[in-house]
This record gives C-alpha cells, sequence and structure tokens, in this order.
C-alpha cells in the first residue's frame, strides 16, 4: 500500500519531460494545402482590407471573385479607391482607375507548381509557422497560423486559413518592430463562381479608354538572368553580393524608369518565400548626389545609391540596415573603380 | 518650345494629360513645324488603329491577343523619325506617360484626399513612389500574398504626390 502511494506521489512529483511537439504546432502542412486551395477553390466574396500609410490607415471593401485557372476579380467599393477595379486571367492584369479613367494592362508573371513549390521550400526555410489556434471569419471556421521569420529583421504574418477548404481567408503583415502593415479578411463568401464576364473588363469600358489604355509591362513576362537583362539594356546589371539571411534571387525584370528621360531600368527581385526586396538599378546618371542617401515613404523603406553613371533604389519591407548592407555591397562595373 | 521638347511631351498631348496652356502651345508648333506634324500623324494613325479595334466590339480573349502582340514586338531599328521608335518600344513611351500620369494624380490626390505626403527627405518622390508601386505589383504576387491590400498600396503609390 505505501509503495503504491509513493509511486503516486513520485508521479505527479516528478518533473515534466517536454514530449514531442503536437503535429498541429507545425502549422506547415496546413500552408501547403493552403497554397494550392488558393488557385483551385472558386469562390466570392466581400474582403475588408486596411493598408497602414505612415500614421494614416486607408480601409477599404472589396468584391472579389476566383475561378480556376487563374481567373481574378476585384472591385474596390468604398474609400479613396472607390471603384478601381482589377481583372487578371492567366496572360495579363487589367487595371481600371476610375481616378485617372485609364485602364492599364500588365503580363502576368507564371506561377507554375515548380515556382510555387521553390517558394513554399523557401517560406519553410525561413519561417516557422505555428498553430495559434481556431477563429471564425465570415462564418467559417479558420486555423489561426502566424508565420514567424527565423532570421531577425523581417516582416512577418498572420494567416487564416479555412478548415475544410483550405482557403485562405484573411492575413495581417506585419513588419519586424511588429507593427501592423496591412490587414485584409473575408466578411462574406460563397464557394461557388461568378459568370466567365466577371472576369473580363466590359467592352464599354475598353471603349470608353480606348484612347488611354496603358500598358504596364513592370512585371514583364518572366524573370531572367541578370546577363539576358543587361544584353537588352545595355549595361551591366550589378547585383549586391551581399543579402540578407536565407533570400535567393527570382530574377530580373525590366521596368519603365520613373526619372523622364524615357530610359528602362533593371529591377531584380530577392525572395525569403514570404517577403520581398526589389533592387532597381538604372544605368544612366539621373542621381542627385553621389552619396548613399536613405528615404522612407509610408507603405516601404527605401535606400538610394548612385555612383557613376548608375543609380540603385533598395526597396522593401525589412530592417533599413538590411537595405543599405545591400547597398554597401553592390560591385563596381567591370573596369570601374569605386 | 523646342522640337525635342515637344517630341518628349506629344505622348502627354495626345492622352491629355498637359496643361491646357502648354497644350495650346504645342497645338501652335505643330501648326508651323512639319517635322513634328508627321511624328504626330504617325501616333495619330497609331492610335486611330486601336480605336478601330475598341469600335468593333473584338470578342472574348483578342485584347489579350493584341497586347500580347504589341509587347512581343521586336525592337525596330534606332533610325528615323523619333516616333515610330517610340511605338516600336512601348516601354519607353510608357515610361514618360507613367511618370506624367503619377504626377497628375499626385496633384490629385494632394488637392482632394490629402493626409498621404510621403516623408522621404532625400529621395526623389516621383522615382520612389513608382519604384514602391512596383515593388507592391512584385510583392503581391508572392504566395499568401494579401492581393486586396498589395493593390490598394500599389494604386495609393499612384496617386502620392510629388511635392511635400
Amino acid at each position: 500500500m505505501l509503495g503504491l502511494v509513493g509511486s503516486a506521489v513520485w508521479w505527479r512529483s516528478r518533473p515534466a519531460r517536454p514530449g514531442p511537439p503536437s503535429p498541429l504546432h507545425d502549422a506547415m502542412p496546413i500552408l501547403a494545402w493552403a497554397l494550392h486551395a488558393c488557385y483551385g477553390v472558386n469562390h466570392v466574396g466581400e474582403e475588408v482590407t486596411t493598408v497602414s500609410s505612415g500614421k494614416n490607415e486607408v480601409t477599404a471593401r472589396v468584391r472579389l471573385a476566383y475561378r480556376r485557372p487563374g481567373l481574378t476579380w476585384l472591385r474596390y467599393l468604398d474609400g479613396p479607391l472607390k471603384g478601381v477595379e482589377v481583372w487578371e486571367d492567366s496572360n495579363r492584369t487589367y487595371r481600371y482607375l476610375p481616378s485617372k479613367d485609364r485602364l492599364e494592362v500588365a503580363p502576368v508573371a507564371p506561377s507554375r507548381p515548380p515556382q510555387l513549390e521553390r517558394r513554399l521550400d523557401l517560406v519553410r526555410a525561413n519561417y516557422e509557422a505555428v498553430l495559434e489556434g481556431s477563429t471564425a471569419i465570415a462564418g467559417r471556421q479558420a486555423h489561426q497560423i502566424a508565420l514567424r521569420p527565423r532570421h531577425p529583421g523581417n516582416p512577418w504574418k498572420r494567416l487564416w486559413i479555412d478548415e475544410e477548404t483550405y482557403l485562405m481567408l484573411g492575413s495581417e503583415d506585419y513588419d519586424a518592430q511588429d507593427r501592423r502593415l496591412r490587414s485584409t479578411r473575408f466578411v462574406s463568401l460563397k464557394l461557388d463562381t461568378a459568370p466567365e464576364s466577371a472576369f473580363q473588363p466590359k467592352v464599354d469600358l475598353l471603349k470608353r479608354v480606348s484612347k488611354r489604355v496603358t500598358w504596364n509591362p513592370a512585371a514583364d513576362e518572366a524573370p531572367a538572368s541578370a546577363a539576358q537583362i543587361a544584353r537588352r539594356v545595355g549595361f551591366a546589371v550589378l547585383l549586391p553580393k551581399s543579402v540578407p539571411p536565407g533570400y535567393q534571387l527570382l530574377g530580373s525584370f525590366l521596368v519603365p524608369c520613373q526619372c523622364g528621360r524615357g530610359d528602362e531600368l533593371v529591377r531584380s527581385q530577392f525572395t525569403d518565400g514570404l517577403n520581398t526586396i526589389s533592387v532597381f538599378q538604372c544605368g544612366h546618371p539621373c542621381a542627385r548626389g553621389s552619396d548613399c542617401m536613405v528615404g522612407s515613404c509610408p507603405q516601404a523603406v527605401a535606400v538610394r545609391l548612385a555612383r557613376g553613371e548608375d543609380t540603385f533604389l533598395f526597396v522593401g519591407e525589412v530592417d533599413r540596415s538590411m537595405l543599405e548592407q545591400m547597398a554597401q555591397s553592390v560591385p563596381p562595373r567591370p573596369g570601374h573603380g569605386r | 518650345m523646342e522640337c525635342r521638347e515637344i517630341e518628349r511631351l506629344l505622348p502627354d498631348y495626345s492622352v491629355g494629360l498637359l496643361r491646357p496652356r502648354q497644350g495650346e502651345a504645342i497645338a501652335a508648333h505643330l501648326e508651323r513645324c512639319p517635322g513634328c506634324a508627321r511624328e504626330w500623324q504617325a501616333l495619330q494613325n497609331v492610335m486611330g488603329l486601336v480605336e478601330q479595334f475598341g469600335a468593333l466590339e473584338p470578342p472574348t480573349g483578342l485584347w489579350n491577343g493584341v497586347f500580347n502582340r504589341i509587347t512581343a514586338e521586336e525592337p525596330a531599328p534606332r533610325r528615323g523619325l523619333a516616333w515610330p521608335r517610340l511605338w516600336a518600344h512601348p516601354r519607353r513611351a510608357m515610361a514618360s506617360a507613367v511618370a506624367a500620369a503619377a504626377l497628375a494624380g499626385g496633384v490629385w490626390f494632394a488637392t482632394t484626399m490629402g493626409g498621404f505626403s510621403p516623408h522621404g527627405p532625400d529621395v526623389e518622390d516621383v522615382e520612389l513612389v513608382g519604384a514602391v508601386r512596383e515593388h507592391a505589383l512584385a510583392s503581391s504576387e508572392g504566395i499568401f500574398a494579401d492581393r486586396a491590400g498589395l493593390e490598394s498600396l500599389a494604386v495609393l503609390a499612384s496617386y502620392e504626390p510629388r511635392g511635400r
């Protein structure tokens, strides 16, 4: 009897041994399903989105529809973006800006399964996916998952993934100092499909703005290597030697330069799977100074480097020191000293 | 105004983005300068084709085909008048148009909404907002991206005023 009591006391007072983590604590498998669901589940709904812009916030209701494969439609229903409409198919994005009565057309970067898997591998390597609980969003039960960076100085995000369909029902983006940058979640959702006509600009709209149709080649067709881009623009594409831990070069793209000289510049895109750093390089001397300059705007951090004929602009949502380090590591042009 | 300046402003003139006084100056110049008038005519011909496509009420998918063709064109040799070159290089034509549109949008935003003035003291605002816009659009193509939020940012960046 005494033995039994002694055993019971010992059992209750023994130090707790850490057991294996709950399988659901690592939410990465849920995210893998969600990645496929966001391209495969037809749906129509309304979202509320809030973006921070300095001390201000802009909130808008957005009507959204998705239909396989890759047809997307968004319409801003209120706020300063009221009337903005976006249509996307697997080839093009059409973006109508009512304030300018302008329709922009841009190529869509291809999202093929191997590229998505590569991105997800990067997310696995650079973020920890923690299941925080279960929350109701738009009348549906959702996994609440935090994606915390393994490397300090990176932004992070919180996602709500539908427990039944794995559709992403909401997201919040935070910077490295845990300040909320963006928040979007469904307030109503139907797992259904909108008519095909909803996914194209109406002919009346195209006719009305036909004189102002513009196309924005920002996304170009697909990322190219620095060497391929250099042949097209006629100057050496210089990539930083140092990139923050976990980041990889996705590729380089051609975009129009904003300096008004009509030249093209190169945007090289780095990603850690979730987050993006853009490095813009202009091959002509449009800078006002020769020092590395730091600027900020409400939505991002930017570091500018002007050196000789080249001007660089590093843009991201990471810590500024990361961008400065990248800027300092840009090599000189071949045959030029610093 | 000199021909070079006129040449630079013609894209904006063609879509009515210039101030009335600038527009009048360009119209007067076109009256008396045969070279610029030829370039203007070339531009009008192109725009006429675009309008013709619009007026025919194209079937579903035709617009994609048109824009695929435009963006897939090979660059033309660098010779002759500037306008044919510009239209063979839509990205170049767009560079000035985007800059002007960003400026026009910025003025509109500053006068109607306010509260979103950029506070980057060291960076040319028009370059910065353009870069932020491209960055937001690139980010929106990422996995688990907040599409609606990033589209908002891209559009708001288009409306940012150039001045402080």
